[in-house]
């Protein structure tokens, strides 16, 4: 049986589907007699779905107007 | 935030200025990170810059075959490699340990078992996070200090969702790689995000 410990190694790979038949239902043996992992992978879940979101960035007006300027400064050197 | 609609689209390649600076402002932080992961820091800005004038030379013959995002990130992933090359400059900062990553080792007894076990969290939706300014900039601040191809993969995967090949591909690491570095950054920001619901601070 995996342990806990186990558990928390290879839950992205569980989720992501690259665990095999043999490794997944091991893991979800483990999952249906463990309160604490099944409650680990959850809030991993949580973590995924959240983060995609909270991860993004915008850039900066300044920022924006910086890469528009040099596209023009090269565009005028190449024509 | 998806800039996929074929409309806009149609307008960015057919050269609308405006179109373009919000192309920008959606992928260029996410470009500047993935370059960082391939090029390291000293040179991530001036390859995405010339990643801009590529792309902005290009727009009129996008074919649409890959969705824009796709072909966006395969140009700049390109540069990187190209001037990679040019400088016979060795990598970003590699993180390329195949260890297995997992929570502590003092969370768990010798058995692998749970001594501390994960506490139950009173914010348990995306949106319910969303909604906390002061988490957001713990995780902003959390990202900013991951290790470059940490930051470069959970920005291709996470982020915009390319598949794990695909990170792989554009990234050149090995598949177990790409895994652990984005199981890595994944268990940060699950303890950042912990720690906010135990104490609401970062």
């Amino acid at each position: 049986m995996l342990s806990c410990q186990h558990i928390t190694q290879k839950a992205s790979d569980y989720i992501e589907g690259k665990l095999n038949f043999w490794q997944r239902l091991k893991f979800r043996a483990h999952l249906r007699a463990c309160i604490h992992c099944d409650n680990f992978l959850r809030q991993l879940r949580l973590v995924i779905g959240y983060s995609s979101r909270a991860g993004h960035q915008c850039a900066s007006e300044a920022e924006v107007q910086q890469v528009l300027h040099r596209i023009r400064q090269a565009e005028s050197t190449s024509s | 935030m998806e800039l996929e609609d074929p409309d806009w689209v149609h307008k960015l390649c057919a050269g609308d200025e405006a179109a373009f600076a919000e192309l920008v402002r959606r992928y260029h932080p996410q470009m500047v990170a993935v370059a960082r992961g391939i090029v390291g820091d000293s040179i991530a800005d001036e390859v995405v810059q010339e990643a801009w004038i590529s792309i902005h030379r290009n727009l009129s013959g996008f074919q649409q075959r890959s969705s824009l995002k796709t072909w966006v990130y395969t140009i700049v992933c390109n540069a990187a490699k190209t001037r990679l090359c040019k400088e016979h400059k060795h990598r970003g900062q590699r993180d390329n340990s195949l260890e297995p990553a997992g929570m502590p080792a003092e969370f768990f007894d010798e058995n692998g078992a749970w001594r501390e076990p994960p506490s139950d969290w009173h914010l348990d939706t995306p949106e319910q996070l969303l909604e906390e300014s002061q988490l957001q900039e713990c995780i902003d601040k959390t990202l900013s200090l991951l290790p470059e191809q940490q930051r470069a993969v959970f920005t291709l995967r996470e982020v915009e969702q390319l598949d794990l090949s695909s990170v792989r591909n554009k990234l050149e690491l090995s598949d177990s790689n790409v895994r652990v570095l984005l199981h890595r950054a994944r268990l940060k920001l699950m303890q950042v995000i912990n720690h906010y619901q135990e104490t609401g601070t970062c």
